[in-house]
């Protein structure tokens, strides 16, 4: 299980699972875990630009937007209590019934 | 956070009025001893009303200050008019008699006399209902809104992610030692610190799984029956002496505690109160049925781990007198309960409800996972306080500065005056000017204080005070704490400094 700070900085929220990242997005009011490789051709989404006012995040590659709406749909399994956020990702080896605690 | 239609129910109402009516029923008023007599008079000090109507909705924080502790006292009297209760000589002298307990056979058999009908027809007053009724959701979001805003469940779930989720969740709830077993048995006055967390026990096992019995009316297919069988093994499956409570009452018994249902009513923290009124407060709102279910999950999956420890712990500082059955039971059946509400409750519920119910479930877990965490740090505070107060009374002169500089309020009290258990939501310094009283941090802990002496009172620690034989003058000024959040439960014991407000 990850666990996170709530934080308005994608760079630093950047935790490492085996070969998978996995980032933080940074809108306090609608926090959620994602994956830090662009569905495209696999840029690095949390050194993207956040666009705070219209909820989403273009990827420093190619320059995609992803609208949080699309992004919801791949987060991560998660809970926030408090500032706290607990993230259930899977292993190095992608099975899904064993997880990465840290 | 209300809804538009909650607003506008709200909005329609005198709550003020409504409040007024339900605290004037003499079942509520103070009464003329700390413990209470009946499980139908419980006392909820109508004088702090006005303190919980300014908050009506709490905060994490603040959910354990002295509104809080009305509001959950009322809530508990609320949900509880739910359920039946007689006064408790008439049938716990036949149960005494049949386990062979001759030494508490009274020389006379027991009567409903007429003030007990009459307290038990008021309790259960249609009129009593019905306010209660009306208030309970200002209450209800007032006690518990605040957990709306502190959790989220985030992200995309399925039956099997979820599954795999709380069962790494329940082994990190399992792991490492109880802090709070440990405080109790290196407290100076171990046996004293122990029967603290019973009286705690007492008010949630009194009724056990009367809440999980709102749930198996009605019908929603076969988890409901499995539901059921949990259910049946509290109850003893049909033997009272086999009744989980019947068995918590021998073990309260085997160390000189008094059994009787709410004896200790004035004694138990809000935060302790606030478990026994989460489950009945999901299980009254059928709303909230998926958070139920994940609540339960929390309470099976980790009380087999914590009753195992807590039967170590009352051996350790009773010695083998001590009746540790309704611990160890727990330690067995729990076991099974765990995986029958994992795997015959909550997975079919979430297969044929989907992810609406999975977060539910989730949110349930965590919301009773925080209010059990904020609740063993609340007791600790308590019992480190208490298991301190004898050491902590001083010596004052009446020219000290803390009184002189901190506008101290001045009470004159008559003789055998009580205050019930209450707290305040910033510390102060008591004391004591003419004559004497004693001054209670428990029903174990209470020293007596004479003309000259004070006691410092933590922010959040429940006291109550007995006049003596004289009229009593005592002063209390209210301080400022250093450092620590005022109203964080587990804030220990910090250096205050005079503030100039006074409560």
């Amino acid at each position: 299980m990850l666990e996170f700070k709530v934080t308005g900085n994608m760079r630093k929220s950047l935790r490492v699972v085996g070969k998978s990242r996995y980032f933080l997005y940074p809108d306090p009011q609608r926090p959620m875990v994602l994956n830090a490789k662009c569905p495209h051709r696999g840029g690095p989404l949390h050194l993207g630009t956040f666009d705070c006012a219209n909820h989403s995040i273009t990827c420093p590659w190619h320059r995609i937007k992803y609208k949080q709406k699309q992004l919801e749909r791949s987060s991560m399994p998660a809970v926030r209590v408090g500032s706290t956020i607990r993230a259930f990702v899977p292993d190095e080896d992608g099975m899904s019934a064993s997880y990465i605690i840290s | 956070m209300l809804q538009k239609n909650e607003r506008a129910w709200q909005a329609s109402l005198d709550y003020n009025a409504l409040f007024e009516a339900f605290c004037n029923y003499d079942l509520f008023q103070n009464g003329d001893a700390l413990a209470v007599g009946n499980p139908f008079r419980r006392f909820i000090r109508p004088q702090d009303l006005n303190f919980m109507l300014k908050k009506p909705t709490l905060s994490r924080k603040d959910f354990v200050s002295n509104a809080g502790l009305m509001s959950q006292r009322i809530l508990n009297v609320i949900y509880e008019q739910d359920l039946v209760f007689l006064p408790d000589d008439l049938y716990q002298t036949q149960l005494k008699n049949k386990m062979g307990n001759d030494q508490q056979k009274p020389e006379t058999a027991p009567q409903f006399d007429e003030n007990l009908r009459t307290d038990f027809h008021k309790f259960y007053d249609p009129h009593l209902k019905s306010l209660g009724s009306l208030l309970r959701p200002w209450l209800e979001t007032q006690s518990f809104d605040w957990l709306n805003q502190e959790i989220s469940v985030i992200g995309n779930y399925t039956p099997e992610t979820m599954r795999d989720y709380l069962l790494s969740r329940l082994e990190h709830e399992n792991a490492g030692d109880s802090a709070l077993c440990n405080l109790i048995v290196n407290a100076k006055d171990p046996k004293n610190a122990a029967k603290m967390l019973l009286v705690q026990f007492a008010g949630d096992f009194a009724t056990e799984a009367s809440a999980m019995a709102r749930n198996v009316l009605g019908n929603y297919g076969a988890p409901l029956s499995e539901l059921f069988t949990i259910l049946i093994d509290e109850y003893g499956y049909g033997l009272h002496e086999r009744k989980h409570s019947t068995l918590f009452d021998k073990t309260l018994e085997s160390v000189g505690m008094n059994s009787n249902i709410h004896h200790y009513w004035g004694h138990y923290l809000s935060s302790s109160l606030a478990l026994t009124n989460y489950f009945h407060y999901i299980s009254a709102n059928h709303t909230l049925f998926y958070r139920y279910v994940g609540a339960m999950l929390y309470t099976e999956g980790t009380l087999h781990v914590s009753n195992r420890r807590q039967s170590k712990m009352l051996r350790s500082v009773f010695g083998k007198s001590v009746h540790t059955e309704y611990f160890d039971e727990h330690v067995h059946i729990d076991q099974h309960h765990a995986v029958m509400a994992m795997d015959r409750v909550i997975m079919p519920l979430v297969k044929q409800s989907g992810e609406f119910a999975i977060h539910e479930v989730i949110r349930g877990f965590e919301e009773f996972a925080l209010l059990q965490s904020i609740a063993d740090q609340d007791l600790m505070a308590q019992i480190t306080w208490a298991d301190q107060l004898a050491q902590n009374v001083e010596q004052i002169n009446i020219a000290d500065p803390r009184l002189v500089k901190g506008n101290p309020q001045s009470f004159h009290e008559t003789p055998s005056e009580i205050s019930q258990p209450h707290l305040h939501d910033d510390p102060e310094l008591f004391a004591v000017v003419n004559n004497g009283l004693d001054f209670h941090a428990s029903p174990f802990h209470h020293v007596k204080l004479e003309a000259g002496q004070a006691v410092h009172i933590p922010a959040l620690r429940q006291h109550a005070t007995i006049i003596g034989d004289q009229p009593c003058h005592y002063q209390t000024v209210t301080l400022k704490s250093e450092g620590q959040g005022k109203t964080d439960p587990a804030a220990p014991l910090v250096k205050t400094t005079i503030s100039q407000s006074v409560s």
